[in-house]
């Protein structure tokens, strides 16, 4: 199952004109996060387990770095206050001419965890990783 | 147009394909009993009755007793919630990837 076929979730995908270790560090540093992803990111480290506050248009989220593959993904949850919580995962690839292809998927953590909740009963020997965090 | 104040629920709701398609069912033909849609889909009856209230509880189906049977029909109003809540993501997202790209 892919996370993008999934109700609720939204799907990006740019292919951007940098190589894929010059979009990482913009998407692996809080430094480089706070030039594109909000207005404000108040993070220690892009690091599995950290926590903080990105705002942006005034509103703050509670954000958490959930995995982090190197060179690859990042995968973070946040919410907004009253809003819907969410799972969002950047993903780089190559494209080729030293171009970097970025998929995001953000997705509300509910839907995943009734997909998480389904592979559990269809006893799927590999549910999705994303869908693992949600259960967690 | 009232904004449902919380899209959970519909995304729970949906994010089951049995429901997707009780909700197909549903939408297609108004009325439908739940022992006709378990003769729809490879499911039991009681694992019908089990997702139409779960449908009920998200407020995305209606139940109406007609003598002996109970009848179901789709009320979509709460999937503009869902939708708006997608939508806004989505813009965000796009917003967010131009000024990515302005940094490269």
């Amino acid at each position: 199952m892919e996370l993008h076929e999934e109700l609720g979730a939204v799907r990006r995908e740019t292919v951007l004109d940098a190589p894929r270790d010059a979009v990482w560090a913009l998407v692996a540093e809080p430094a480089g996060l706070a030039t594109w992803l909000a207005d404000d990111v108040d993070l220690d480290a892009v690091e599995p387990g950290a926590s903080g506050t990105v705002t942006e248009g005034g509103a703050p989220r509670e954000v958490t770095i959930e995995e982090v593959e190197d060179g690859r993904r990042v995968a973070l949850s946040w919410c907004a206050p009253g809003g819907e919580p969410s799972l969002v995962e950047l993903t780089l690839d190559d494209a080729g001419d030293r171009r970097t292809r970025m998929v995001v998927v953000e997705i509300p953590l509910v839907t995943l965890r009734v997909a998480a909740d389904r592979a559990v009963h269809a006893s799927s020997a590999s549910g999705p990783q994303m869908a693992a965090l949600a259960a967690a | 147009m009232p904004q449902s104040p919380d899209p959970g629920p519909v995304f729970a709701a949906l994010a089951d394909p049995t429901r997707r398609e009780v909700v197909r069912l549903l939408a297609a033909r108004p009325g439908l009993t739940a022992s006709a849609l378990a003769g729809e889909l490879p499911v039991s009856r009681q694992a019908i009755a089990k997702h139409l209230a779960q449908l009920r509880d998200a407020g995305l189906a209606s139940a109406e007793h007609a003598g002996r049977e109970t009848r179901y029909r789709l009320t979509p109003e709460p999937l503009a919630g869902a939708m708006a809540w997608m939508v806004a993501a989505g813009a965000q997202w796009d917003t967010r990837l131009e000024k990515l790209k302005r940094q490269l």
